[in-house]
């Protein structure tokens, strides 16, 4: 059983909007999604029923079950379009991580994608906490020459995520595409005033939402 | 502790920093040619020291290696931590790139949480003016808390002032900087809190180190801290403490708690540099901004690499053959007679062992080595003071990647066709201990420069040009097979590539000088006892009639397996000590230099390929006992036989069936 992709965006909208987890009332998050409030305020509804929010007084807050239809999501859409290019073995991801069976998809991620353990957790964390749609970030491999972005989230292990950090590559940091080598070469980058070299593979794990002024 | 009056005169001043940032400019500036370079003890980073007089003091000054962090993710960075707990020097100098202070500032405020003895060189002003940078200085100073001065290192300007600052810092007797720069308000808490328990708890381990600073680190899960604190009696609480802390923090923040801590640095630093930096007009596209532009983009930068790197072999080939010629000239035809008749008195076998053992060992380094790798390592100290080297790495990358290495190993690779000794210690550039002797397992397959002699020399100049280039060809695919072998069969991760892309400067025939004869310097005391007394020993063996023996059991391999006539044993074992010797002794054994009268074109392919292929010699030995250890150094001695034995017979047998 798949969720529509409107559940999603609400349950996404909800979250983010949600971050002192006391709620977020309905004329926001209508206002947010730009949908009228008699068709958020349905939607709204058919989530209480399934479970994925909750309704206490005016507000709605995201369930722990909705938190993990969320994280369900993001895990599929980044695998789909990223880390498996379509390939995917999507229902089966899907099917496990809503049976909690993290496990088996750290096993997965592993054996197929080469995310170590502590690598795929970090990637567990980052789109739990995620704030905002997960549509919105791309690889920074996606970028092209001149374009800027802005860094989400790290999928890497400590040693990386570390090297990475000291570089100045950490969250929310803005970094500018000066140089792109063809072939899934390396990627030159600047930011800080700085310009750095980044390999492909490891490009490929910054994760940034695409921003338009420099 | 308390020094004595003369040794209160004496103060150790280490320097720390960013790579790129002119910190051995500076170093060089301070210490001139005095200076010595050696490896830090068990590690293959180098450790630059020098002595410099000031004033009435004797100052030491450590060249400390260019890190970007004080963690524990590379050599560099360990090799650091490591010297700044255990030798505590007097005043640490935190050389800054003026131009880039914002990400610079992250080590400096690293240094500050370690409470070292901080002085700030704030480097490369001019080139910073140059992009419309300037800095209030006073401001900065004031703000970080520890004296700040402004140097240009390749001019010395300021360099005095800087000296003058870091007496002052021993004078104020104060052995740890506080500073006043805080983080966030809930980590500034949190760590607060840490050090507390960490004063009362762990006060032995707190009298060595800085409690703000271990609690900063148990916060970013660094392995060795933690190691430290478990060992306390307390140790346990304390990690369940900062374990229950982390947690909170990675679940406020939504991500790791060292991207937690490194985002506080960061929001510091940025807003210091906000406060100091004013940009007086916008950075237009510079020459060295264009030039960058052309030579590490698409098809040109490309083309620009080749042509660059063929035009440094053609001369290091022609510059390094017309000294070759010339000081052979001078060893063989005046001091070799002049030193056997000197002998003439000793009994036969004894000169002939000081001869040729001795003096030929010392002749050979002389004569073959130095005169390919002076040239070489000029040219290279000026591609890497220029900034070329890691636009090439950019460029490379890509390859590089098939054989498990990134972009980087491009640049041993490339000395190796010079010489393998050079590019075996330069395979150090490498992040771990094992793309680095990966790095080095392909690298001393690449022909150097004497193994291009045999190469030339034979298939070249009898078998024609294009026969010769398909040789090295066929190096290649085999260098690139092998990587991949080896890729495959060593266990552990291949590191991904990042690095920073210094801009382009034009390079100072100074520095550019002092560079290549420091590591001449290292070559020499490297590689030349090693080249002497396997000289000797070979001597002392062909004297004792061992070798002869040797070479009698060797036969049947040599001309059964290989195809070769049965004299050639002596030469190829004697090419372990020069590769080019073997030719050379070939053209004795066989009684003339014109061997497409003794040697069918199959006998001299190969020929050529075992002598390519088989054990490095003995400087590319000495080179790889000094960087790995003996048991991986006979590794790639029984790999490197093992490879040319087969592929030298296989192409005996394929080769008789075409030819």
């Amino acid at each position: 059983m798949s969720i529509s992709c409107e559940l999603i965006e609400l349950l996404e909208i909800v979250a983010s909007l949600d971050l002192e987890k006391k709620g977020a009332p309905l004329s926001v998050i209508a206002n947010r999604l730009g949908w009228p409030v008699d068709k958020t305020l349905e939607k709204l509804k058919n989530c209480v029923e399934l479970g994925f929010i909750e309704q206490q007084d005016s507000l709605f807050t995201v369930t722990p079950k909705g938190a993990n239809e969320i994280l369900a999501h993001r895990a599929e859409y980044l695998h789909d379009h990223f880390i498996h290019r379509g390939r995917g073995r999507l229902a089966w991801l899907l099917k496990r991580l809503k049976k909690g069976a993290r496990g088996e998809v750290t096993q997965h991620l592993f054996a197929r994608h080469g995310l170590d353990k502590e690598a795929s957790d970090t990637l567990h964390q980052s789109l739990l906490e995620f704030k905002g749609q997960v549509e919105e970030v791309v690889p920074l491999t996606e970028l092209k020459r001149g374009e800027v972005g802005e860094v989400a989230f790290v999928v890497a292990g400590r040693g990386l995520l570390a090297r990475l950090a000291a570089m100045g590559i950490v969250p929310k940091v803005k970094v500018t595409v000066v140089r792109v080598a063809p072939l899934h070469g390396p990627i030159e980058v600047s930011l800080r005033g700085v310009s750095i070299i980044l390999g492909y593979g490891v490009a490929s794990k910054i994760y940034v939402r695409r921003g338009s002024s420099a | 502790m308390l020094n004595t009056k003369a040794e209160a005169k004496r103060i150790t001043i280490a320097l720390a920093g960013n790579a790129n940032v002119g910190k051995s400019a500076i170093f060089n500036q301070l210490t001139g040619l005095n200076q010595t370079v050696a490896n830090w003890p068990g590690k293959t980073v180098e450790r630059t020291e020098g002595t410099l007089r000031f004033q009435d003091y004797t100052i030491k000054v450590v060249d400390l290696p260019g890190i970007y962090s004080l963690s524990t993710y590379s050599m560099e960075e360990l090799v650091t931590r490591e010297y700044l707990v255990e030798e505590t020097p007097d005043v640490v100098v935190n050389v800054v790139d003026a131009s880039a202070l914002e990400r610079n500032l992250y080590l400096t405020l690293q240094l500050l949480e370690f409470e070292a003895p901080l002085v700030i060189a704030l480097n490369q002003v001019d080139f910073a003016a140059k992009k419309g940078v300037r800095i209030d200085v006073e401001k900065l100073s004031e703000l970080l808390g520890v004296p700040v001065i402004p140097t240009i290192a390749v001019t010395g300007s300021g360099i005095s002032e800087l000296l003058e600052a870091c007496v002052g810092v021993v004078k104020s007797g104060r052995r740890r900087a506080q500073s006043r720069l805080k983080y966030g308000k809930e980590v500034e808490e949190y760590v607060g809190k840490l050090s507390e328990v960490l004063k009362e708890r762990a006060p032995t381990l707190v009298s060595k180190y800085s409690a703000r600073w271990l609690a900063i680190k148990l916060l970013e899960k660094d392995p060795q801290v933690v190691e430290l604190v478990k060992l306390e009696g307390f140790g346990q609480q304390i990690l369940a403490l900062a374990e229950a802390i982390i947690e909170h923090l990675e679940k406020m923040h939504g991500e790791n708690s060292i991207l937690v801590i490194a985002s506080e640095r960061y929001s510091v630093a940025s807003r210091v540099a906000g406060e100091v930096v004013k940009i007086a007009t916008p950075p237009k596209l510079s020459v060295e901004e264009k030039l960058s532009d052309l030579t590490a983009r698409g098809i040109l930068g490309y083309l620009i690499l080749v042509t660059l790197f063929i035009s440094i072999f053609a001369t290091i080939f022609y510059v390094g053959g017309f000294f070759v010629a010339l000081l052979e000239g001078f060893f063989t035809d005046l001091l070799l007679p002049a030193v056997e008749g000197l002998l003439t008195a000793t009994p036969p076998l004894l000169a002939a062992f000081i001869v040729d053992g001795v003096l030929g060992g010392v002749v050979a380094g002389l004569t073959v080595v130095l005169p390919y790798i002076v040239p070489f390592y000029l040219i290279l100290a000026v591609l890497q003071d220029s900034g070329y080297l890691p636009r090439a790495a950019f460029l490379m990358d890509n390859f590089m990647h098939k054989i498990g290495l990134h972009g980087k190993a491009f640049i041993p690779l490339l000395l190796g066709y010079g010489c393998s000794v050079p590019a075996c210690i330069s395979c150090r550039i490498m992040e771990s201990d094992r793309e680095r002797f990966l790095a080095a397992f392909v690298t001393v397959l690449i022909p150097c420069a004497a193994r291009t002699v045999i190469i030339l020399g034979l298939v070249g100049r009898y078998l024609g040009l294009p026969a010769a280039i398909a040789i090295y060809l066929f190096n290649l695919i085999l260098v690139f097979l092998l990587g991949r072998l080896a890729y495959r069969t060593f266990p552990g991760e291949p590191v991904g590539l990042v690095m920073e892309m210094p801009p382009y400067r034009k390079p100072l025939a100074r520095a550019v000088l002092m560079q290549t004869w420091s590591k001449t310097k290292d070559f020499i005391q490297i590689a030349f006892p090693i080249i002497v007394g396997g000289s000797m020993a070979l001597q002392l063996l062909n004297i004792s009639g061992l070798l002869q023996r040797a070479s009698n059991l060797l036969e049947p391999l040599i001309s059964w397996w290989l195809g070769l006539p049965a004299v050639s044993s002596i030469p190829l074992v004697f090419g372990v000590l020069r590769k080019e010797l073997a030719l050379i002794l070939l053209g004795d054994a066989l009684g003339t230099f014109d061997f497409s009268l003794v040697l069918s074109p199959v006998q001299m392919v190969v020929f050529t390929l075992v002598s390519m292929l088989y054990i490095p010699c003995v400087s590319t030995v000495a080179a790889l006992l000094h960087e790995f250890g003996l048991r991986r150094t006979l590794f790639i001695v029984v790999v490197d036989i093992t490879l040319a034995l087969l592929v030298g017979g296989i192409a005996y047998r394929i080769l008789m069936l075409v030819m």
